[in-house]
């Protein structure tokens, strides 16, 4: 098994457990947590883009990546990149979340690019079902009213019982 | 296979309506995810009787990553329970009413 084309992936991956370890371990500053989250984004662009070129199958061809699914992780990664630059003015998590919200942010990102490079059904629910994990988990985690764990409750149960995802 | 597929695909649809009637009969939140649970595995009932009907061993995988994706779901389930049952004090599904209009 070739390792190296799914260097995106793994890379993603590893942040998500360096986050998963730092807001379990470090002290909350919002300040440097996102400065540091913002450069692990950055690198990961530059990670997919270096990956651009590959191709090839794995895991008996369930698993496909391909220029089309490489060209999708690179506006992945570049969406992720944005969207953690607009959070230098989040007020609806609290201080001491931040890093869980980065995380489940990038539990997300990693979840849409395996959904791109998918090529069977199993491995299509496999993705679909990690990213919207994370989506229900971030809902309730802003700060303020009883709304947003109501909905996120309701989210969770209303698509387990309804058209999936 | 020994026993007739109708037969399998009639014990699946009993546990679906089992689980269905649980997620929407029952006030209690906890009782709501055990219902959905129980959907799920009503339908992975189903994948496994299809795949020994048609010999096709896929079904079998599938229905094993569906068991362990719904474990997590349940674990994702419960700590939403916990942490709205901290903030509203209730688990009781109709005090859950502000987005209602």
């Amino acid at each position: 098994m070739n390792w190296g084309l799914i260097i995106p992936e793994l890379y993603y991956l590893a942040v998500c457990g360096l986050l998963l370890v730092l807001s379990m371990v470090v002290k909350p500053n919002p300040r440097r947590d996102l400065v540091a989250v913002v450069y692990l984004a950055a690198l990961g662009v530059v990670v997919c883009l270096a990956s651009v070129r590959m191709e090839g199958t794995l895991f008996a061809a369930a698993y496909r990546v391909d220029l089309f699914s490489q060209v999708f992780k690179v506006l992945l990664a570049v969406g992720f990149l944005l969207v953690l630059s607009l959070c230098t003015e989040l007020n609806g998590i609290d201080d001491r979340l931040r890093l869980e919200f980065y995380l489940l942010l990038t539990t997300c990102t990693v979840a849409m690019m395996l959904l791109v490079s998918s090529a069977e059904l199993l491995t299509i629910y496999v993705a679909l079902e990690l990213s919207s994990y994370s989506l229900y988990l971030l809902v309730p985690l802003r700060r303020g009213h009883d709304v947003a764990v109501e909905a996120g409750i309701k989210y969770l149960l209303s698509l387990r019982c309804g058209p999936y995802d | 296979m020994i026993v007739p597929y109708g037969h399998v695909l009639l014990l699946a649809g009993a546990l679906f309506a089992l689980g269905l009637v649980c997620a929407v009969a029952r006030r209690n939140l906890v009782m709501v995810l055990l219902g959905v649970e129980i959907m799920l595995n009503a339908a992975g009932i189903a994948f496994v009787g299809a795949a020994l009907r048609w010999q096709q061993l896929e079904g079998q995988i599938f229905v094993l990553f569906i068991m362990a994706l719904a474990a997590a779901e349940v674990s994702v389930g419960l700590a939403l329970i916990v942490r709205a049952y901290r903030r509203t004090g209730s688990i009781d599904q109709t005090t859950y009413d502000l987005l209602k209009w």
